[in-house]
């Protein structure tokens, strides 16, 4: 047996740096068992007044903890609070996006900016969405460039996609990430290296539970509440449920009103929200994050509720509907046919879409993330071992400081690779 | 001609109406009575609570008005402690480079607005948010906070007590180890005394060279997720296995 020894440098591992950009949250930090996290968002100061016409004024974009103190009105917030991220993607010409991306990524470096006289900067590793475009790529490493020129705080960057990082911190090199968030869900096969060429993404996720819990709210009398974003995804939270069967699930909720009768009370307020006869639509909440192409969606899609957009793979059109374990199959049979076992032997979930719980006494016809797609997958004749992340939250970041730690300081960026560490210095 | 006080509170308040502000009345506001002269409207605006003080001298020059601005900023700085935010209100024709050293608004926190003629509004400097202390209340409250200080404060002190005993625990064993270092010293001395006599007077000892295996230096100290990690192995080897 060879026993490969590693080593790796001190200052590397003394100045491993990760950062991970979601769409709602900035996690950064240096080596630690756990990031620091703001959100990822900046108030931007009105410019056109005189205020750039007298000497000193110098900040116009504001990020971190500070942000909640300039909100005053509804007014500002729709005004001047930029949140930079859309499903993980910042749009090209967004400058506004592209100059909070930038307060937000100074904020997290120079907050860890030791004082150190040997520190040469960071060896930074970011992750971006599997399907960020390559123009991303481009202007993170453009920030990071510009950060150190101002402020000697990166010695070099890479980026890596996020399902990578969350295989990472997983510890498992040969697996099937899916991520799924509140706008899209992507299916990303690893095998030491993200298989791009297999890689789905599907329009849809968290959003849909949150546009059908809205359709039942309306269906049930409480249509003035649904305007409310976070009151609905609230109640998706509270009452939603994940079932077993659907047809089955159904049946056992309209012979058993009481047991699974959905009941919310909104906090700190009077308002009840109580679904009486109609609590078995619960169960449909939690389906159409699985399988938004059962007919039992068909009046609701034909009501008006946006179906999922379709999406392209090479020639090929993955419909926005598609069952999940289906989506799955079609992305490992992208992959050799004899890495494919080996695929279905880990596949991962993980992101906030699969947090789904099974109430005590429920566990007949409810279940988890992980138990649904297992049994669809089976449904189809293939027996897979599906697990949720054990750190949802943080396993984006941690598999970057793992990056930022074992990768060779002389491998340098490729973009026919996307690898490497991205150097100027 | 400059606006009056009057005229730049009513711009002011037509401002707040419009933002849906709230005006609080003096015994709302949660200023201390020795600060009450600095302020002349204070209104809630979501959670903040904002201060505004209006500027209506009458100046000769500008460097005179210069050095009343920066006054009257020194005042407002004191009302930090008791609002989220406080702004100076002058009007529009004030407002130069000339007169104001934003930077003094900018490290005091104090905002700028400016009054038009036509009663327009402008934010010019936006006010630095504080944390605001809240006013001692009743005497029961006093007490309350008063009591969970003396329980913090005996805390402290266990803790303390605590820290003292292992310190001279430590400085106990420390005097141990210092006493060991020098038994281990002069034993050295002597084993080097043994070394420098001539070879043939030394006992011939065969020694087994021992491969002590590396210490995968990478582990030590660092967080559990990297701990263990077969990536570790994988992207190490990123660059040489082509």
């Amino acid at each position: 047996m060879v026993l490969v020894m590693i080593s790796i440098e001190e200052y590397r591992r003394k100045y491993a740096f990760g950062e991970d950009y979601g769409t709602s949250e900035y996690k950064f930090g240096p080596v630690a068992e756990r990031p620091e996290v703001i959100e990822n968002r900046g108030f931007l100061i009105d410019t056109s007044s005189i205020m750039y016409r007298i000497a000193g004024i110098t900040k116009s974009v504001i990020v971190g903890p500070e942000v909640s103190m300039y909100l005053g009105s509804r007014e500002d917030m729709s005004r001047f609070l930029v949140y930079p991220m859309r499903d993980g993607v910042v749009g090209k010409g967004d400058k506004r996006a592209w100059d909070v991306i930038y307060e937000i990524t100074k904020y997290g470096l120079l907050k860890f900016k030791p004082s150190d006289p040997k520190f040469k900067g960071f060896y930074v590793t970011a992750a971006l969405s599997a399907i960020a475009p390559k123009y991303m790529y481009e202007k993170i490493f453009e920030i990071h460039q510009r950060i150190d020129e101002e402020h000697g705080v990166v010695k070099a960057v890479t980026i890596i996609p996020q399902p990578l990082a969350v295989a990472i911190a997983q510890k498992t090199i040969t697996c099937i990430v899916v991520e799924s968030g509140h706008g899209n869900t992507q299916i990303t096969p690893i095998s030491r290296y993200p298989i791009r060429g297999a890689i789905i993404s599907l329009n849809r996720g968290g959003a849909e539970a949150n546009a059908i819990t809205a359709e039942i709210l309306k269906d049930c009398g409480y249509g003035d509440l649904v305007h409310e974003e976070k009151l609905v995804r609230m109640v998706k939270e509270a009452i939603g449920l994940v079932p077993r069967d659907l047809e089955e699930a159904i049946r056992k909720a309209k012979e058993d009103k009481e047991k699974y009768r959905a009941i919310f009370r909104i906090p700190n307020t009077p308002t009840v929200i109580d679904l009486g006869d109609n609590s078995w639509m619960r169960f449909l909440i939690g389906e159409i994050v699985f399988d938004p192409e059962s007919e039992v969606f068909e009046s609701y899609y034909k009501r008006g509720m946006p179906r999922p957009r379709d999406t392209r793979l090479g020639d090929e059109v993955v419909r926005g509907t598609i069952n999940l374990a289906d989506a799955i199959i079609l992305s490992a049979q992208k992959t050799p046919l004899e890495l494919q076992p080996h695929l279905y032997r880990r596949i991962i979930l993980s992101g906030g879409n699969f947090a789904w719980r099974v109430p005590k006494g429920f566990e007949d016809v409810a279940v988890d993330a992980a138990t649904k797609v297992r049994m669809l997958l089976r449904e189809r004749g293939i027996e897979a071992s599906v697990e949720l992340t054990k750190d949802p939250l943080y396993s984006v970041w941690k598999g970057c400081i793992v990056y930022s730690i074992a990768v060779p300081d002389d491998y340098l960026w490729s973009w026919d690779r996307m690898e490497g560490w991205y150097k100027w210095r | 001609m400059a606006l009056s006080r009057a005229g730049l509170l009513n711009a002011i308040k037509a401002y707040m109406a419009k933002r849906g502000l709230k005006v609080l009345l003096p015994e709302e506001a949660p200023v201390p009575g020795h600060l009450s002269d600095l302020v002349d409207l204070v209104a809630r605006d979501g959670d903040n609570v904002v201060a505004f003080s209006a500027f209506s001298h009458r100046v000769a020059s500008d460097p005179q008005l210069r050095r009343l601005v920066n006054l009257e900023v020194a005042r407002l700085s004191k009302l930090t402690s008791f609002v989220n935010k406080v702004y100076l209100v002058m009007p529009v024709e004030y407002v130069r480079s000339s007169v104001l050293d934003g930077r003094l608004f900018e490290e005091a926190g104090v905002g700028l607005m400016s009054v038009g003629e036509d009663g327009a509004v402008e934010e010019v400097i936006p006010a630095r948010p504080f944390e605001r202390m809240p006013l001692l209340a009743a005497g029961g409250d006093l007490e309350r906070r008063l009591s969970a200080l003396e329980d913090r404060l005996s805390k402290v002190e266990e803790a303390v007590g605590r820290y003292v005993r292992e310190l001279s625990e430590l400085a106990g064993e420390v005097r141990g180890l210092s006493a060991q270092l020098s038994r281990v010293r002069s034993e050295l001395e002597s084993l080097r005394a043994i070394a420098r006599r001539p070879a043939e007077a030394r006992p011939e000892v065969s020694v087994e060279r021992v491969e002590q295996p590396e210490a995968p230096a990478l582990e030590g100290g660092l967080p559990s997720f990297v701990q263990g990690n077969p990536w570790l192995e994988v992207l190490a080897r990123r660059g040489r296995e082509e």
